[in-house]
C-alpha cells in the first residue's frame, strides 16, 4: 500500500504544480475580460526554447528521482495452488496463515539464502508488508472473499537500499516457499535409517533381520501412498503398488531366500561361539515365555469347564441407539472373553516354540560350520549388493511420492514477480513533462496578464 | 513608334518599398534559420547529453556485478543445490583479484561452481587473473571450466567446426574425436592444479549431501560439430544414471536453438551472447554477432530463463564490465537454486 502511494507522490507533485499554474491564472485573469483572456490564449507562443530546457532539466531531475524510487520498490504475488486453499488452510487441514510469509524464520532463511550483509531479519521485517490481493468485506455476506492470492511489497528503508529489492523479494517468497513446504506438506522421510550400517561388525543373520526390516518400511510408505491415491501413475509409468510388488519380490527372493538361504545352508558366522551363545540364551528366554503362556492357556480351559451351562448363553442387554431409540443388544458373555484369551495363548506358544525350533536349527549349523573364505565373501557381495538395491528401491519411492505430491498439489505454491518496469517508468516520466511543460507554459501566459485594470 | 506613358510615381514607390520588403524577408528568413539552428542545436544538445548520461551511468554501474537468483523444480535432488555461473568475464575484474567477486561467491556458499567460457579475451591479455579466481574458489566447491570460443581461439589453432576439425581428425569412419579431447594445454594443466577440472565433451559425477550430480562440459559447442565430435559422450551421459541430476554446461547457446532433442539435461547454463549487449525497454536486446538486430524476435537465446525440451536453461549476460556500449545490461552473476518442488 506504501509503495502504490510513493509510486503515484512524483506524479502527485506534478498534479499540484498545474494545479498552482491553474489557479494563478485564475486569480490574474480577473483583471482582463473574457474576450482578452481568448486573445491571450490564442495569441501566446507556445513554442519556446527555455520553456523546452526547463522542462528538460525538470523531467531529467524527476526522472533520476524516480528511477532510484522505483529501483527500491518491488512486489510479488504468491498465489496457494491447492484445492484446501479456497477454505483458508494449509495443504494439510489447518488454518492458512498470510503473517507467515514475512514470519522471523522465513526472513533469516532469505537472508541466509542471498547472503544479505548488514541486514537483520528486523530490518528487513520492516520493509515488508503482505496483504490479500483481493479484499473482501466483512460487514456484507455477499462480499466474503476468501483469498488465494497475497501481495507481499517490499521497499528498501535506509538500513536495506544497498539490497537489489527484486533480489530481496524473490528470495523472501522462495523461502516462504520451502518453509511452507518444509512445514505442511507430506513427508518423505522413510523410516528407514540412510546411514549405512557397518556390516563388517554384525552377523550374517543380523544383517537378514535388518534387510528385512529397511525393505518392510519401504513397503509400509509405499502402501499408504497407494492408499492415498491407488490410481497415480508416474512419469515412469509405475504406480506405488507396482513398485511396492517389486520390492516385495525382491524381499522374497533376494533376502529371503537367497541370502538368507545361503547363510543358513553353509553356516556363515562370523564369531561362531558368540554367536550360538546368544540364540541360546534367546531360546531360554523364549522357552520360558512359551512355559508361561502354556500355563495360561490351561487356566483358561480349566475355568471355561467350570462354568455351568447358563452362563454360556448370549445374553441381550437392553440399550439405546444413537437417535435414543431403545433396543435389546446382544453382548459377550464371561465364557467368550476366556475363549478368546485361550487362542491368544495358543497361538502364542506355538510362535514361541516355531522360534525356538529355528534358533535351534540355526544353532546346528553354526556349530559345525566350516564355511571357509569364499563362502564368507560370496556373502559380503550379496549383502552389499542386496543394501545398494534396497538404497535404489527407496529413491525410486521417494521419488514417486514426491512426484505424486507435486501433482496433487500443483507446485503448491505459484510466486509472479511484479516489479517497475523501464516501459512504465518512461510513462510516468511522460506524464510528468507533459504536466510540468503546461505548468510552465500557464506560468508565462499568465505573467502577461495586466496586474490591475 | 508607339509610346507608353507610365505613371513613375506609383512605380517610384514601389522600388522605394522593395528594398525594405527584401530586408524584411531577409530578416524573417535569418530568424528562422537561426531558430532552426537553435532547434538543431538544443536537440543536438539534448540527444548528447543523454547519450553521455546513459553511458556514463552504464558504465559506473557496470562496474559493479548483479546477482540473479533463478529456482529450477526438480525431482532428483533431495536437497537444495546452488550451482554458480561465472561466464564471458573477458579478463575483467571486480576490485583488485577479483576480491569482489571471490568474496560474494564464498558468501552464497555453492554447492558447484561453473565457468562457462570466454573468462579470458583472445587478444594481447594473460589468463593469470583467471587463474587467480579459479585458485581462490577451488577450495569454495566443486569447480568446472568449459571453454569458450575466445579460449579456442587462443589455445587452439583452429575453430571447432565441422569443416576444420575434420581435416585434422579424418573423416567418415576414419575420423578420432577422441584426439580433440585427449590433447592437453597449458591453461588446461594450469587449472587442473588449482583444482578446477576443464571438461572437454565429458561428464562428472560428484555427490552433494545425498543427490549425485552429472556436470557434463561441451567444447564443440558449435552445432556444426557438436554431434559428431561430442554426440556419443552426450548420449551416455543423458542416458545412464537417470537418477542423477544431470547439469549441461556450454558456452555458446546455438546448438539448442538448432536442434530438437528429447533430453538436453535437467539444467542447461550457457553464455556467450553478453544478454544482446544493449537491452533496450520492451524490444529487449538489441544485437548479437550472430542474430543480428533484435534477435530474440528470430527465436534466438540470448539472455534470462528458456525451456529447452521442458527442462530450463539459463543464458547468462556475461560478467564482462568493459564494454562501455554495455546498456542496461549490467554484468551478472548466475545462481541457480536447485529444489525437488
Amino acid at each position: 500500500m506504501y509503495t502504490s502511494i510513493l509510486k503515484k507522490l512524483p506524479v502527485f507533485v506534478a498534479v499540484i504544480l498545474l494545479v498552482a499554474a491553474v489557479v494563478i491564472m485564475y486569480f490574474r485573469s480577473k483583471n482582463v475580460t473574457r474576450s482578452e483572456f481568448i486573445k491571450f490564449i490564442k495569441n501566446a507562443k507556445y513554442v519556446r526554447a527555455w520553456v523546452f530546457v526547463v522542462v528538460f532539466v525538470m523531467t531529467t531531475v524527476f526522472a533520476i528521482f524516480n528511477h532510484i524510487h522505483s529501483k527500491q520498490s518491488v512486489y510479488a504475488v504468491v498465489a496457494l495452488n491447492y484445492s484446501e486453499a479456497s477454505q483458508a488452510q494449509n495443504s494439510n487441514g489447518t488454518r492458512y496463515n498470510m503473517a507467515e510469509i514475512t514470519c522471523d524464520e522465513v526472513i533469516k532463511k532469505a537472508i541466509d539464502m542471498g547472503a544479505f550483509e548488514g541486514v537483520t531479519v528486523s530490518d528487513l521485517k520492516k520493509c515488508l508488508a503482505v496483504y490479500p490481493y483481493v479484499q473482501g468485506d466483512v460487514r456484507d455476506e455477499s462480499e466474503y472473499h476468501i483469498s488465494t492470492e497475497f501481495i507481499v511489497e517490499y521497499y528498501a528503508s535506509k538500513d536495506t537500499q544497498h539490497l537489489d529489492a527484486e533480489n530481496v523479494i524473490k528470495l523472501i517468497t522462495s523461502a516462504y516457499k520451502e518453509y511452507y513446504i518444509e512445514k505442511y506438506t507430506d513427508n518423505f522421510s522413510l523410516s528407514t535409517d540412510g546411514k549405512k550400517p557397518d556390516f563388517d561388525s554384525m552377523e550374517y543373520m543380523d544383517i537378514v533381520t535388518y534387510f528385512e526390516k529397511e525393505t518392510s518400511s519401504i513397503l509400509n510408505y509405499l502402501y499408504s501412498m497407494a492408499q492415498k491415491s491407488p490410481s497415480f501413475v508416474t512419469a515412469n509409468n509405475a504406480s506405488f503398488n507396482s513398485i511396492a510388488g517389486k520390492v516385495f519380490q525382491f524381499k522374497e527372493t533376494q533376502i529371503d531366500q537367497n541370502l538368507r538361504s545361503l547363510i543358513m545352508q553353509n553356516g556363515i558366522v562370523r564369531d561362531s561361539t558368540g554367536y550360538v551363545d546368544r540364540l541360546s540364551y534367546q531360546n531360554k528366554n523364549t522357552d520360558f515365555d512359551r512355559r508361561k503362556n502354556a500355563i495360561s492357556f490351561d487356566l483358561c480351559n480349566q475355568a471355561i469347564a467350570m462354568y455351568s451351562e447358563e452362563m454360556t448363553r448370549v445374553v441381550l442387554v437392553p440399550t439405546w441407539d444413537e437417535v435414543g431409540k431403545y433396543y435389546m443388544g446382544r453382548t459377550k458373555v464371561g465364557i467368550d472373553e476366556l475363549s478368546v484369551k485361550a487362542t491368544d495363548f495358543s497361538n502364542r506358544v506355538a510362535s514361541y516354540e516355531k522360534e525356538i525350533m529355528y534358533n535351534n536349527l540355526i544353532i546346528d549349523k553354526m556349530n559345525g560350520s566350516d564355511a571357509g573364505y569364499e563362502k564368507n565373501q560370496s556373502a559380503d557381495d550379496l549383502v552389499e549388493s542386496i543394501y545398494e538395491s534396497i538404497r535404489n528401491f527407496e529413491k525410486e519411492a521417494i521419488s514417486a511420492g514426491r512426484e505424486y505430491s507435486n501433482h496433487r498439489m500443483n507446485q503448491c505454491i505459484a510466486v509472479s514477480m511484479s516489479g517497475n518496469s523501464l516501459f512504465g517508468e518512461l510513462k510516468t516520466i511522460l506524464l510528468f513533462a507533459m504536466f510540468a511543460y503546461v505548468s510552465v507554459i500557464l506560468f508565462t501566459i499568465s505573467r502577461k496578464f495586466p496586474k490591475r485594470v | 513608334m508607339q509610346t507608353y506613358k507610365v505613371d513613375l510615381s506609383e512605380q517610384n514607390e514601389v522600388y522605394e518599398n522593395e528594398p525594405q520588403n527584401i530586408n524584411e524577408q531577409n530578416i524573417k528568413v535569418k530568424r528562422n534559420i537561426k531558430a532552426a539552428g537553435l532547434f538543431v542545436a538544443s536537440l543536438f544538445f539534448v540527444v548528447v547529453t543523454v547519450c553521455v548520461a546513459v553511458i556514463g551511468c552504464n558504465y559506473i554501474v557496470n562496474r559493479n556485478f548483479r546477482e540473479t537468483f533463478y529456482n529450477v523444480s526438480s525431482l532428483k535432488v533431495d536437497n537444495k543445490i546452488r550451482i554458480i555461473q561465472i561466464s564471458d568475464l573477458h579478463s575483467c575484474s571486480f576490485g583488485k583479484e577479483n576480491y569482489k567477486l571471490i568474496d560474494r561467491v564464498k558468501k552464497l556458499k555453492p554447492d558447484v561452481i561453473l565457468y562457462t567460457g570466454d573468462c579470458f579475451d583472445s587478444k594481447d591479455k594473460s589468463e593469470e587473473e583467471i587463474v587467480s579466481l579459479c585458485k581462490e574458489l577451488a577450495p569454495v566447491a566443486p569447480s568446472y571450466y568449459i571453454y569458450g570460443n575466445n579460449e579456442v581461439e587462443r589455445l587452439y589453432d583452429i575453430p571447432l567446426i565441422q569443416e576444420e576439425l575434420d581435416k585434422k581428425y579424418g573423416y567418415g569412419d576414419e575420423r578420432e574425436p577422441q584426439k580433440l579431447l585427449e590433447e592437453k594445454d597449458l591453461f588446461e594443466e594450469t587449472l587442473e592444479k588449482t583444482g578446477v577440472e576443464v571438461l572437454k565433451n565429458e561428464c562428472d559425477t560428484i555427490t552433494v549431501g545425498s543427490t549425485n550430480i552429472d556436470v557434463f562440459g561441451v567444447l564443440t559447442s558449435n552445432p556444426s560439430s557438436f554431434w559428431t565430435y561430442a554426440g556419443e559422450t552426450f548420449n551416455d551421459y543423458a542416458y545412464k544414471n537417470t537418477n542423477n541430476l544431470k547439469i549441461t554446461a556450454i558456452h555458446e547457446p546455438f546448438v539448442f536453438e538448432e536442434y530438437e532433442y528429447e533430453f538436453w539435461g535437467d539444467v542447461i547454463v550457457c553464455g556467450h551472447t553478453h544478454g544482446g549487449t544493449v537491452r533496450l525497454p520492451v524490444l529487449g536486446p538489441l544485437y548479437t554477432h550472430e542474430g543480428g538486430l533484435f534477435p530474440e524476435r528470430n527465436g534466438d537465446f540470448v539472455y534470462g530463463r528458456y525451456s529447452v525440451s521442458g527442462k530450463p536453461m539459463i543464458v547468462s549476460s556475461g560478467m564482462e564490465s568493459n564494454n562501455l556500449l554495455r546498456i542496461n545490461n549490467q554484468p551478472e552473476l548466475v545462481i541457480i537454486d536447485v529444489n525437488r518442488f
